[in-house]
C-alpha cells in the first residue's frame, strides 16, 4: 500500500516535469503523451517512469537554479547536485540536509562543480554511514524521527566520532532496567561525544560521561551542551584543573546540567543588562533618611584665589 | 579668571576626548549571540561596512533577509525570534563578503573550507 503512495507521488512528480519540459519547449504535442507514458509505464512494469525518482521537489530546484543563475551560474551544474540528491533519495537518505548544503555552497558563491559538489559527496557518505548505524542499531526508527536522527549521527561522524565507538557509546548507556537507546538519543549522545573529540580529550572517558548523562535521563539538547561545556573548558581538563572522571561522577551523584558548570553557560562577553533576571520580589525600599548638613572643617587657601 | 580659564579649557578637552572615543552613545558590550526570552541578538563590529547581513541555515542562507542596524560606534546589531534548537550563521558585509563570526557559543566546518558560527536556542530560553 506504502509502495503504491510512493509509486503515485512519483507519479505525480513526473507530470509536473513534464509539464514543465513542454512548457519550454513548446512542443504542445507532448503534454498529451508524457504523462500517459508514466501511468502506463507503471500500469504495464508496475515500476515507476525513470523521471519519476525525481525527489527534490520542482520549486526547490528552481530556487536553486535561479540562485546559481542570477550569479551568472549555469543551471545544468545545479541539476547535476540535483541529481546527486535524487541518488541519495533513492537509497533512502534524508534529502534535507543535503539540499541545504546546496543552497549554503550556492549562495557563499562556491563553484558547484569544484566545491560544492565535492562537499555533497562527502556528506552523502557520512549520511549513508549514519543511515546504516540506525538500521543496525533501532531498526524501528522510522519516517521523520529517523532522518532526523540519521542527520544528526552524519554531524557527529563529520565532527570524527567513530561507527566503532558510536556502538561502544550504545553499549555504555545501556541499562538493565530501561530500553535500548533509541536512534535519536544514540545521535544526540553521538554529538555530544564528537565535541569532547573535538577537544582533543580521552574518547573512553568521554564515552563514559555522555553514557551516565543518558542513564540519568538528560534531555538530548543537555547531552549536546554537555559536549560543548565540556569543550569549551577544554584547557581546563587537558592541564589536569577539571577532570572527566569527576565530571561524570557528579552526573552518577545526580547533578543536573544547569548544576555541571554554573558559571559558564552565559559567555563572558554577555552584558549583565543581557543577563536573565530571577523574578524575585523586592521589599518596598524605606524612605531615604534626612541626614544633617555635614560640617566641614575650614580648608587652607588654595591658589584658585590667588 | 585664571581659574576660570583653566576649567573651560578641561571642559572643552573632556567634551573632545567623549565626541572621539564616541563613548556619549549608551555603551553596548560585544558579545557572542545569546538567546534570550526576546530573541537572539546578533552583533559586528564592522565600523568601515556599508551593510552587514545574517545569513543562516534559520533563513535558507540569505544574505539579503536579515539586515543588521549600526550604531554610532559602527556595531552592527539585529535582534531575531529562533525556533529552539541549534543554528549555523554567518555574517554577509557589504552585500558579498561572507565572514565568520567573531563571537560565537560554537563554531563548526562548513564544508567548503570556512567556518560557520553556532547559536544554540535552548527550550527553556523561550
Amino acid at each position: 500500500m506504502m509502495g503504491l503512495g510512493q509509486e503515485m507521488e512519483s507519479w505525480l512528480s513526473g507530470q509536473r516535469i513534464a509539464r514543465r519540459l513542454v512548457m519550454r519547449r513548446r512542443g504542445f504535442a507532448l503534454v498529451r503523451w508524457l504523462p500517459g507514458a508514466s501511468t502506463l509505464l507503471m500500469l504495464l512494469f508496475g515500476v515507476p517512469a525513470p523521471v519519476a525518482a525525481q525527489s527534490v521537489p520542482l520549486a526547490e530546484r528552481d530556487a536553486l537554479v535561479k540562485l546559481h543563475t542570477d550569479r551568472g551560474g549555469r543551471a545544468e551544474d545545479v541539476d547535476a547536485l540535483v541529481r546527486l540528491v535524487n541518488e541519495a533519495t533513492a537509497k533512502g537518505l534524508p534529502a534535507t540536509p543535503l539540499t541545504n548544503k546546496i543552497r549554503e555552497g550556492l549562495a557563499k558563491g562556491y563553484d558547484p562543480r569544484r566545491v560544492v559538489e565535492p562537499a555533497i559527496r562527502q556528506m552523502m557518505a557520512r549520511l549513508e554511514t549514519a543511515d546504516g548505524l540506525v538500521r543496525e542499531l533501532d531498526p524501528a526508527a522510522g519516517g521523520v524521527t529517523r532522518a532526523a536522527s540519521v542527520t544528526l549521527l552524519a554531524e557527529a561522524i563529520g565532527s570524527g566520532v567513530t561507527t566503532a565507538e558510536v556502538r561502544e557509546l550504545r553499549r555504555a548507556a545501556s541499562t538493565s532496567s530501561k530500553p535500548p537507546l533509541s536512534g535519536e538519543g544514540l545521535a544526540s549522545a553521538a554529538k555530544g561525544l564528537s565535541s569532547i573529540k573535538e577537544a582533543q580529550l580521552p574518547v573512553a572517558d568521554g564515552t563514559a560521561v555522555v553514557a551516565e548523562a543518558v542513564r540519568q535521563g538528560f534531555q538530548s539538547y543537555e547531552i549536546l551542551d554537555l559536549g560543548r561545556e565540556v569543550k569549551r573548558r577544554e584547557a581546563d581538563y587537558r592541564s589536569g584543573r577539571a577532570s572527566l572522571r569527576a565530571l561524570r561522577d557528579a552526573i552518577a551523584r545526580g547533578d543536573r546540567p544547569d548544576q555541571l558548570f554554573r558559571d559558564s553557560r552565559i559567555p563572558p562577553e554577555r552584558p549583565a543588562s543581557a543577563r536573565p533576571e530571577p523574578a524575585v520580589e523586592r521589599p518596598t525600599r524605606p524612605e531615604t533618611p534626612t541626614r544633617p548638613e555635614p560640617v566641614r572643617p575650614d580648608r587652607p587657601a588654595t591658589g584658585r584665589n590667588r | 579668571m585664571l581659574s576660570w580659564s583653566i576649567r573651560l579649557r578641561a571642559t572643552l578637552a573632556l567634551v573632545v576626548t567623549l565626541a572621539a572615543s564616541g563613548s556619549c552613545a549608551p555603551a553596548m558590550k560585544l558579545s557572542a549571540p545569546v538567546a534570550t526570552s526576546a530573541g537572539v541578538r546578533f552583533m559586528l563590529e564592522r565600523p568601515d561596512a556599508r551593510s552587514v547581513a545574517l545569513a543562516g541555515s534559520f533563513n535558507q542562507w540569505s544574505a539579503t533577509s536579515h539586515l543588521l542596524s549600526r550604531d554610532a560606534r559602527g556595531v552592527w546589531t539585529l535582534m531575531v525570534v529562533l525556533p529552539p534548537g541549534e543554528h549555523l550563521f554567518m555574517y554577509v558585509v557589504n552585500g558579498s563578503e561572507w565572514i565568520t563570526p567573531p563571537l560565537a557559543e560554537d563554531y563548526v566546518d562548513d564544508g567548503f573550507g570556512a567556518r560557520n558560527g553556532i547559536v544554540v536556542v535552548r527550550p527553556a530560553d523561550r
